[in-house]
């Protein structure tokens, strides 16, 4: 009996002894298997470069600040999905426009609550619009985007669920402008019980907290690391379907950082540049988002430059000749770059006003040698038997440090200038000191500059690039002014009608590209590396990431 | 001179020291014949009122001595001004990166003290033989490595052709960071019974750590060799073992205490050169400390940083000086604080 | 003493290395397979400088190594083989027209310190205090960022950063000589300052001096190629180490050559000037030779 019971015991032991064996084994089986499926299935994480400034909508103006403060608070109007042309409902139902073309009047939703639970009406819609123009950011002056057709008088209360709009002129871009960031609606309580308003100063709070209606809320935000943003669960749209719940916006400014971890899973999504897209292409699991963007690459000619010849738009005709386009496009931006006609990007209404889409200027070393020629600009400078134009003048290409691209687009510009007789420097510097060198001097000839959109209308960069400062344009200090063109500009930005529209800037084309004091260089291709199993992403110009849509399967 | 005064009379010697850097900083950033307002108020789309406003703050106007005494007036206030490219106050930035630097450096120091004070050792005792000169060689390549490659062959190796250690970054992603207490995520993880961010935490650590810590280790080294070997031929160790004292005890007894002493200067000196190397490693480690933020500050222009992380530098870097002599004095008794 | 430089194999290896720098750089055109052209341009302060050009081809960009391109091509199709061997010119000149002006500089200030002492030694030593409380990193980096992109201009910020150190260390030569025997027999016979100075204190203290800048020369190439790497060193298009390897840092899982050899030639110099340094050290201190 005694005897019998230890054995009992024994083969008892065993029997466990195999079963937490098995049992070992079989979980460390299904520890192998989720390696090979989603990693953090309901977390999306983007590996990005930079961080936000400020998650102020009343201050954000830079794109990382504005996609978190458009991921937390709700707009009156919105885009959806990869849709630019249309503008849809948000927490306006609907609205109506009076003949005037000046009083709009929104009707709001009723159901939607604020994050932390306060209900959302027409006091938080005029307290926002007004706290915006009031605060005026210091930091960021985003604030001029609503200031073009509002001021503190514009928005009426009509009732606790009607607001009306009456704008200080006409704007045929208004609505766009409320689909930026700058027109979130933030809770008027929660503001008031972190430093309210306070007229020209940006309140400290909000730049790293706040309360809006919007999908997400703020988990935390470590600063140079990642901001992370957990569901609302207050959120008016519900959460039916399928949805990420927490968002993880990492800053990783090392590239290879970035496509490792989209590699290994650790990142949904990633900033990948041109140059590095070779890494990502073809792995099983990876994808590679290319679509053309907003972003426009501009060779900037100061014409107003210290080298006086610069000042001869015959000089910057042959320059526009000298600048291999097709090498830009494949050798600096591997093919990931669409020619740039004029000033307005393909996919914006009257891109077709620019020549049909079609360039004016192509890479012609012997055009660009006649030209210069013919306006006396010869090569008779003997420097040890190489002959060059202009006295041997350099004219000065700058480019911002670390930036890889038009570090390649200026050593290959000067190989072709070289060629062309005419002596150059390429340098570089940091980007302040660069900016600096672009506003406060005449010492450059030819600069690099990018340029995105505010909002989705032509107007957003025809005026900026080639209106004269007299006119709030020569943003980039070209030196440039053209008064016809200012005319044009005006008036295909105050009119209303297309056909006019068109036709003003048809004439404003035909007199800048043959004076041009800029190099329309081309449009990024937007390129980001994704994993296959991140799904609801669509690529939109102008509200880049809307996590809501996003889910992982 | 009793310890308490002269750790009075060398803290006392530090304020002309700190007015110096003060002065040195201030004017080598503030010469440059660039104005950082537009870059600070958002480039080109920047408008008239932000870059006015920032120019404001920065009394971009004023001439520069008056610009000085604005900024020591600020100093005395304990206010080092705001970061243009954090948006947020100086002292707030270096607070939130001086724990990952400082954790970073003592790891650096934990793996290259220990190993470089072995090492000479054995290389001592055993000069001229196989581990002797393998130390000797370990040292010699440790000072000479740049820093830099010597992290990117690291992450080549480590990180993408064996991936057995993380590329970059404190924690892995998604993890949220222990609860700070001392802002160390090491001690923080083992306080608050955290194991998952305690081993992702060492397991990132290993790369910038060593990185950090190798040209060190080759110091250390080389000085222990040097002095061990000094002091194993000096008088008293030959009387010491003529009296027939164990090898082992006249080694590590009487050898190693004195031998010990110039290494221990070197180890002060190290980090100044540690907060140095910090600013490489940290940049390719992506490590959220004070380095990366001093080289952002300094590319990005971004006056007040730069100061305010040279300032706090030179501070720790004097104060371990004076640890340093501290120590001195408690290691070797012929030394006396204050003479000479 | 040289039979026992000779003797030592690490000494020879670090000399060997130097010779080997010093014959590339001498005769890279004949060593390396593609050549820079040189073009005459004026500079900002209106002065004219040479630069130093590659022919960019981006047809063959991103070449593995083969037997055409040793160390393969680099993202604009240049020869990385021909760029490191021409690339040594700069870094040759880098090291010394630093540490020879920073040592003038030293030798100077330093003496005048030490042999003067007073005031001038108070004030000399309260300014190097202030230079050595900032990391040398930190400050050159400081001082490239102000002068602006270029070599000169990182020759310039190290020179600044680094003749503290020879200051101090050659003020405590003077110091420890001035107090010896055949100085105070000097002085007592007339000899005049710039005499005792010259002829008798400055021989002497000559050969720790080498010591220290052989082995400085290893650091100051680092500290170089760390400004360099950091992006503020050498203009784009030019062939230095550490620019090279910060052009090829994000390429580096796709092309490992790119910045594998570049980091190999620093390595190979400073550890040939560092073994040189010590050989010399073990040579001229008879206390460290065993």
């Amino acid at each position: 009996m005694e005897r019998s019971s230890v054995r009992s015991m024994k083969a008892c032991a065993i029997a466990l002894l195999i079963c937490a064996v098995l049992l070992m084994t079989s979980l460390s089986g299904c520890v192998q298997q989720n390696q090979t499926t989603i990693k953090n299935p309901t977390t999306y994480v983007r590996y990005d470069i930079g961080e936000p400034k400020t998650l102020d909508p009343a201050e954000a103006y830079d794109s990382a600040s504005c996609d978190i403060v458009n991921n937390m608070y709700d707009r009156l109007v919105t885009y959806h999905g990869n849709d630019t042309l249309h503008i849809y409902p948000s927490l306006a139902l609907n609205w109506t426009v009076a003949s005037d073309q000046l009083t709009w009047t929104f009707h709001l939703r009723h159901d939607v609550l604020f994050s932390n639970g306060d209900p959302m009406n027409a006091t938080d819609v005029k307290y926002s619009f007004n706290r915006v123009i009031t605060v005026n950011s210091p930091d960021s002056s985003v604030a001029w985007i609503l200031e073009q057709c509002m001021n503190l008088n514009s928005t009426t209360i009509i009732d606790p669920y009607t607001v009306q709009i009456k704008l200080t002129n006409t704007y045929g871009g208004f609505l766009a402008l409320l689909a930026f960031s700058v027109a979130s609606i933030v809770d008027m309580k929660t503001v008031e019980a972190n430093g309210g308003i306070v007229a020209n100063t940006d309140n400290e709070w909000m730049k790293e907290n706040g309360v809006g209606t919007g999908p997400y809320q703020l988990d935390h935000w470590t600063h140079n690391s990642e901001v992370v943003l957990a569901k609302n669960l207050n959120y008016w749209g519900g959460w039916s379907g399928q949805h990420v719940d927490t968002v993880v916006v990492k800053s990783a400014d090392e590239a290879s950082t970035r496509i490792l971890a989209l590699e290994n899973g650790d990142a949904d999504f990633a900033y990948i540049p041109y140059g590095n897209l070779v890494d990502i292409n073809n792995k099983t699991g990876l994808f590679t988002v290319q679509e053309p963007s907003y972003n426009v690459v501009l060779g900037l000619f100061d014409t107003v430059s210290s080298n006086k010849f610069m000042a001869d738009k015959e000089v910057r005709r042959a320059l526009s000749y000298a600048f291999n386009y097709q090498s830009a496009i494949d050798d600096a931006f591997n093919s990931y770059l669409y020619r740039l006609p004029g000033c307005i990007p393909k996919g914006m209404p009257y891109y077709n006003t620019q020549n049909n889409g079609t360039s004016v200027y192509n890479y012609n070393l012997a055009m660009a040698d006649q030209i210069l020629n013919q306006s006396g600009y010869l090569r008779d400078f003997n420097f040890k038997g190489t002959y060059y134009r202009f006295n041997n003048t350099a004219i000065r290409l700058w480019y911002n440090s670390g930036n890889a691209e038009r570090q390649k687009m200026a050593l290959s510009f000067q190989q072709a200038l070289t060629d062309l007789g005419i002596n150059s420097i390429v340098s570089t510097e940091g980007w302040p000191q660069y900016l600096n060198r672009m506003y406060h001097t005449n010492e450059w000839d030819f600069m690099f500059l990018g340029w995105m959109p505010d909002y989705n209308d032509p107007d957003d960069y025809i005026a900026p690039f080639v209106g004269s400062a007299a006119n709030g344009g020569d943003t980039f200090h070209t030196g440039w002014a053209n008064a016809s063109v200012d005319s044009y500009i005006n008036q295909g930005k105050y009119t209303v009608d297309p056909t006019a529209r068109a036709a003003a800037y048809t004439a404003a084309f035909n007199i800048y590209i043959n004076d041009p004091s800029m190099i329309f260089i081309g449009q990024e291709t937007y390129t980001r590396g994704m994993r296959t199993w991140l799904h609801g992403y669509s690529y939109n110009p102008v509200l880049e990431y809307y996590y809501y849509d996003y889910y992982k399967a | 001179m009793k310890t308490w005064e002269y750790i009075v009379r060398r803290l006392i010697l530090l304020i002309p020291v700190i007015i110096g850097v003060t002065i040195i900083t201030f004017t080598v950033s503030h010469v440059i014949p660039a104005d950082p307002a537009r870059a600070f108020a958002g480039g080109p789309k920047a408008q008239p009122e932000a870059i006015a406003h920032i120019r404001a703050e920065l009394h971009l106007d004023e001439p520069l001595w008056k610009q000085y005494f604005f900024y020591l007036n600020d100093l005395i206030h304990l206010n080092l001004g705001k970061s243009y490219l954090e948006n947020r106050p100086v002292l707030e930035s270096l607070r939130d990166y001086f724990p990952a630097t400082f954790e970073l450096t003592m790891v650096a120091m934990l793996i290259a003290v220990p190993l470089g004070i072995i090492g000479g050792i054995i290389s001592a005792i055993k000069q001229n033989k196989i581990s002797d000169h393998f130390s000797r060689i370990i040292a010699i390549v440790g000072y000479s490595l740049p820093i830099f490659w010597l992290a990117l062959m690291l992450q080549y190796l480590f990180a993408y052709l064996v991936p057995i250690l993380p590329l970059e970054g404190r924690l892995s992603v998604g993890m949220v960071p222990p609860t700070t207490i001392t802002g160390f995520y090491v001690i923080d993880s083992i306080l608050t019974g955290n194991v998952a961010t305690l081993s992702s935490s060492l397991l990132h650590l290993i790369l910038p750590a060593f990185t950090l810590g190798f040209s060190t280790l080759a110091i250390i080294l080389r000085m222990t060799r040097s002095s061990m070997l000094e002091v194993m031929s000096a008088d008293y160790i030959r009387t010491a073992r003529a009296k027939g004292v164990p090898e082992r005890k006249v080694i590590y007894q009487h050898g190693l205490r004195n031998a010990l002493i110039p290494t221990l200067t070197v180890i002060g000196l190290q980090f100044g050169a540690l907060l140095s190397g910090a600013v490489l490693t940290e940049t390719i480690f992506n490590w959220p400390g004070m380095g990366r933020f001093a080289a952002n500050a300094v590319l990005g222009l971004d006056f007040n940083s730069v100061m305010g992380f040279t300032l706090i530098v030179a501070i720790i870097y004097v104060i371990a000086n004076l640890i340093v002599d501290l120590l001195y004095a408690m290691v070797d008794p012929r030394v006396k604080l204050g003479g000479g | 003493m040289l039979h026992l430089f000779r003797r030592s194999l690490l000494s020879m290896i670090g000399l060997v290395l130097i010779l080997f720098l010093i014959i590339v750089a001498l005769f890279a055109p004949l060593i390396a397979s593609e050549h820079p052209s040189y073009v005459e341009v004026q500079t900002e302060q209106g002065t004219t400088r040479v630069e130093e050009r590659w022919e960019i081809h981006f047809d063959r960009k991103l070449q593995s190594p083969s037997l055409q391109h040793l160390f393969g091509t680099d993202d604009y199709g240049r020869d990385i083989f021909s760029m490191i061997v021409y690339g040594s010119q700069t870094s040759l000149r880098i090291c010394l027209m630093v540490v020879i002006i920073s040592t003038l500089a030293g030798i100077i200030l330093g003496g005048l310190a030490g042999y003067f002492g007073g005031v001038i030694d108070e004030v000399l030593m309260r300014i190097t205090d202030v230079f050595l409380a900032i990391p040398y990193l930190i400050l050159a980096l400081a001082v490239a960022a102000a002068l602006g992109r270029s070599i000169d201009h990182i020759m310039e910020a190290m020179i600044i950063t680094w003749w503290p150190s020879y200051a101090r260390l050659f003020r405590g030569q003077v110091l420890a000589i001035r107090e010896q025997q055949y100085v105070e027999a000097a002085r007592s016979v007339g000899a005049s300052n710039s005499r005792i100075l010259f002829r008798h204190i400055l021989p002497n203290s000559i050969a720790p001096l080498i010591v220290e800048i052989t082995l400085d020369l290893g650091a100051v190439l680092l500290v170089a190629a760390g400004l360099s790497f950091i992006g503020l060193g050498a203009s784009p298009g030019t062939a230095e180490w550490g620019l090279m390897i910060s052009e090829g840092r994000t390429l580096m899982f796709h092309a490992w050559w790119y910045v594998t050899f570049p980091g190999l030639a620093i390595l190979f110099v400073v550890l040939g000037f560092n073994l040189l340094g010590d050989g010399l050290r073990d040579v001229t201190d008879p206390k460290l030779r065993r």
